[in-house]
């Protein structure tokens, strides 16, 4: 069924019409990057509903449809457990980490390491990192590859190089501005198509209560089973996915660091993230898991529509060829697949070549300039994707690797968790201690891999040993427990440090000092006041700066002082900070209006006809 | 068929790590900010902070009883909660 509605002209025509959207989108924006802050941080001034949407399409990838669907399938409701937990972190998110890496200017994760600890946690970081996110990207190459296959009927590699092409070519020219908005499209789009399938789901079966009828108990309960199957009890589940997985996503993924980094304030980055988790997230959880709730009523109530034994990753695409009513939807549905690859891989492309260009090539160069580190940056997001090209062919050759990755990822996540924590958390953890929770703590990982039932089994809850797959998810709660350990003892077996002044502003007891240093004077107490400036009231200087220059009447209505960070941006919400930069306050000016310097023009890109609205920061 | 290990269990358990969590993160950022000044400045969003909590519970707890009692009207409530909590971020959080 699937290949006859793949090959109409509808079809194709659907997929085109995308692709050549997002190509589009990465030449319209290349406009945007003149430096590599505006490259990898979108020029720091998006809107918090811009970022929180792309947050949302970020964390969703085509495996997310594979995995959540299968899960649906097998087990019901209970495939959404994974994505609630996210609100138990948000205080120390909210107002530890992200105020942290954004007054602090910190560009990755590796780099914080460096200016909390030393250059060699930062180097070990950030080998682990680049492994894991050209990893993150051939897994996610090879999953739309396999989804894919049955449907165009290509070749896999084929398939895997042409949408490595397109995402590379589009971010590789557009950078974050245009992986932002085309990701909020589609975020959107995955969103709508997630709901779309519920709802014919919900129609094929004869309505809601046939639909809710069909499943058993269990099916309907939103948490596992507490310690069995081994494949899936909820006591595992919670401490690889909800745990340590959850702490990853938001405190150690760095394409969400860069979302952070690209809202235009602490506040927008703290309500981007608030709506994600709480409205987005809720609605992502659903788009991808219903396709397998509604394949489990179907195979419930009639039989021989979808066989027992169908291979539960194919999940998604089943359901979606027995409930389409029309080849439009099909291809509407599979380029919502598609969307939700293209909106992750484009943010670990991004991500990779800023963690090469911020943590490998700029300590190494001799002060490159903005513009050699611009083009060094676009360079890298072509080198990253073709390398994401072989990780991808080298998965598809060995698919034992698949596997391998996911231990992988285990062996990373916890010891750059641990530290990222302890980190933040505890001023008196040292440099020492850091490298050495890093070191044994995967030391002690891979013996946990070597001996499971040994030294797993204490932390197990009951759960059954199986020899072939030993522990697979509580195994996290081992190899948390055996990094903090390390980090501990050895912060208490070593001289504390004689002061703290090197780390101000990078924990969460240092943090008063982070705002005056993202300001670099001291913090107006009045940061938060708006004008409305009418596009006609605005003068270009020839001036090379930063400054903005207001008359007396607007100096007394924001209440600032010349030298105070401002963002400047045009008045209509919808843009989204698209039209905006931040600026500082020059003196008071005599003409009766606003002058902007010639940089803050051009970097904004402002229509002088429209309004504008000026916000005195920090 | 006894469901305590499918249903209650994993909630409790749940719930009692995730009040840890949570409430540790938010004394933590009360003493490191200055408890009364951190009121004073953020008090919405501190209260928006707890509204979450409550409302992530919530929904578990719904979905529960539900599935036992096989009352999917429940789900009206979940949904009732959703579009409150969208209305509360979109408009009061600021």
């Amino acid at each position: 069924m699937t290949p006859e509605i793949a090959t109409s002209p509808l079809f194709w025509g659907i997929l085109i019409f995308y692709v050549a959207f997002v190509l589009g989108a990465g030449l319209f924006f290349a406009r945007n990057n003149q430096s590599t802050e505006d490259f990898f941080f979108g020029g720091r001034r998006f809107s918090w509903w811009l970022i929180g949407m792309s947050m949302l399409a970020t964390g969703v990838g085509s495996h997310s449809f594979a995995k959540y669907a299968s899960k649906g399938f097998e087990y019901g409701f209970s495939s959404t457990m994974t994505y609630m937990n996210d609100w138990f972190f948000m205080p120390l998110l909210l107002f530890g980490w992200i105020p942290i890496i954004y007054y602090m200017k910190v560009n990755s994760i590796p780099e914080y390491f460096e200016r909390r600890f030393n250059s060699t946690v930062r180097n070990l970081s950030t080998f682990t990192m680049i492994l894991y996110l050209i990893g993150y990207i051939g897994i996610g190459l090879l999953a739309l590859g396999s989804l894919l296959q049955p449907i165009l009927g290509w070749e896999i590699e084929t398939i895997i190089i042409v949408i490595a092409l397109i995402a590379g070519i589009y971010v590789s020219l557009g950078g974050q501005t245009a992986i932002i908005f085309t990701d909020f499209i589609q975020g959107v789009v995955l969103l709508f198509a997630g709901l779309l399938i519920f709802g014919l789901g919900i129609a094929y079966l004869g309505g809601f209560d046939i639909f809710w009828n069909a499943l058993s108990t269990t099916n309907k309960l939103p948490l596992a089973d507490f310690n069995s199957p081994p494949d899936f009890n909820f006591v595992g589940v919670f401490w690889q996915d909800g745990i340590v997985g959850s702490v990853g996503f938001a405190f150690m993924n760095q394409a969400v660091i860069m979302r952070f980094l690209s809202s235009r304030s602490v506040v927008h980055a703290r309500r981007a993230t608030m709506m994600n988790v709480l409205v987005f997230l809720p609605i992502g959880t659903v788009a991808v898991s219903n396709a397998g709730w509604v394949a489990r009523a179907i195979t419930n109530t009639s039989t021989g529509v979808i066989a027992e034994t169908t291979n539960p990753n194919t999940i998604f695409t089943v359901v979606a060829g027995i409930v389409a009513s029309s080849e439009a939807v099909f291809a509407f549905l599979v380029a919502a697949v598609v969307a939700a690859l293209m909106s992750s891989l484009d943010s670990q492309i991004n991500a990779s070549a800023a963690v090469v260009v911020n943590d490998i090539y700029t300590p190494r160069a001799k002060n490159p300039s903005e513009k050699t580190r611009l083009r060094v940056s676009m360079l890298t997001s072509a080198i990253v994707t073709v390398v994401g090209i072989g990780a991808a062919f080298l998965f598809a050759q060995y698919g034992t690797i698949y596997e391998a990755h996911g231990a992988f990822h285990s062996v990373v996540t916890p010891p750059m968790v641990t530290i990222i924590f302890l980190g933040i958390f505890w001023p008196r953890f040292s440099s020492q201690a850091a490298v050495l929770s890093f070191v044994i703590g995967s030391v002690f990982i891979v013996l946990g891999l070597i001996y499971p039932f040994e030294l797993i089994s204490p932390f197990a809850h009951g759960i059954e040993f199986v020899e072939e797959k030993p522990y697979s998810y509580i195994r996290a709660l081992y190899n948390l427990v055996a990094c903090v350990s390390i980090g501990v003892i050895v912060t208490l077996f070593t001289k504390p440090p004689k002061n703290y002044d090197d780390i101000k502003g990078l924990t969460l007891w240092t943090i008063k000092d982070g705002a005056e240093y993202f300001k670099g004077s001291k913090v107006n107490p009045n940061a938060g006041i708006t004008i409305t400036v009418p596009g006609s009231e605005i003068r270009v200087s020839e001036d090379k700066n930063n400054k903005v220059c207001l008359p007396k009447r607007y100096m007394d209505e924001i209440k600032g002082n010349p030298g105070d960070l401002i963002y400047i941006s045009d008045k209509r919400w919808y843009l989204g900070g698209l039209k905006s930069t931040h600026a500082n306050l020059g003196s008071v000016t005599k003409f009766d209006g606003v002058i902007i310097s010639k940089d803050v023009y051009k970097h904004a890109q402002f229509n002088l006809s429209k309004d504008l609205i000026i916000e005195l920061e920090v | 068929m006894d469901l305590f290990s499918h249903s209650w269990l994993p909630f409790i358990y749940q719930y009692s790590f995730g009040l840890l969590i949570f409430g540790g993160g938010l004394f933590a950022i009360f003493i490191a900010y200055g408890s009364q000044k951190f009121w004073a400045e953020y008090k919405t969003w501190v209260l928006v902070l707890i509204w979450g909590f409550i409302y992530v519970s919530s929904i578990h707890l719904l979905m529960t009883i539900a599935a036992l009692n096989n009352t999917p009207q429940l789900y009206l409530v979940i949904l009732s909660g959703y579009l409150l909590t969208t209305l509360i971020l979109s408009r009061y959080v600021r």
